[in-house]
């Protein structure tokens, strides 16, 4: 066994992070590439994020996730879970349509749609959401 | 393109992971700090595997409290989730102000309801955190 202790990770390239992979060098871990807490009444207040820069509102329980770096992929894995005033897990789309404008995940905005259990949008208070890829 | 053969990473300070970062010093990349895959199903916490978490507390159906092994540096951090009942396609687990607590930066705290929103336990509930 080996351990390696330091306090930074820095990737040499400027389009990819620093990958993980096991002996035979196939990818075997990932990382986040950008996550937030926010809070969402009717304006949004951000409590915690990592490459995110603001939120969007665009109308009640659509939300546009803009990122302070852009990634360099639009095909990023989403998720995302909504704490429902009087509605305890609200269910969250991500991906694309926030508001039924049609608009989808890009490479420099991610979506985030609330829903309360009865199908209305809802602004659900606290929103967490994150993104993943290679 | 330069590799580094090694087992493990460990940073050099108390209750952090190393920081991921690019060419230019910017951070570009977070750890899940804390996971776990669990069965509430009858009424008490089993888990299947967890990283994270020192112990898991059943309050009520639905509610359950998540003790981090090390506290989160403030309450900022992103929890996410999905859960799986029997004869119910999903449960939804909420994260934040539960009927059983309020987030800590030490504890997590979880509310989950099925589609009819009334209070669920679940045979799997699967929960990351991210920081």
């Amino acid at each position: 066994m080996s351990t390696l202790s330091l306090n930074d990770i820095k990737s040499k390239s400027t389009t990819q992070t620093t990958r993980l992979q096991n002996s035979s060098g196939v990818d075997n871990g990932w990382l986040c590439r950008a996550w937030v807490k926010f809070y969402s009444n009717g304006t949004t207040t951000i409590y915690g994020s990592g490459n995110v820069s603001s939120i969007t509102y665009v109308t009640t329980g659509c939300y546009k996730i803009n990122f302070t770096k852009a990634l360099s992929t639009a095909n990023y894995v989403s998720v995302a879970n909504g704490m429902g005033n009087g509605y305890s897990g609200s269910a969250c789309g991500t991906g694309g349509d926030v508001g039924d404008t049609g608009a989808v995940q890009s490479t420099t905005q991610g979506m985030c749609t609330s829903r309360t259990y009865d199908n209305n949008y809802s602004n659900p208070g606290y929103v967490f959401w994150a993104a993943f890829h290679k | 393109m330069s590799i580094l053969n090694v087992t493990n990473i460990k940073s050099l300070a108390a209750n952090t992971v190393p920081t991921i970062l690019d060419k230019y010093e910017t951070e570009c990349g977070w750890f899940v700090r804390a996971y776990v895959n669990m069965d509430t199903s009858a009424g008490n916490i089993s888990i299947r595997e967890s990283g994270g978490f020192s112990s898991i507390t059943y309050s009520a159906t639905g509610n359950y409290a998540l003790t981090f092994t090390n506290a989160m540096p403030d309450v900022g951090y992103c929890a996410l989730g999905n859960a799986q009942v029997n004869g119910y396609a999903s449960a939804t687990p909420g994260f934040g102000n539960c009927s059983n607590g309020v987030n800590t930066a030490s504890t997590l705290y979880v509310e989950q309801r099925r589609y009819d929103n009334v209070n669920t336990n679940s045979n799997y509930v699967e929960i990351i955190v991210i920081r």
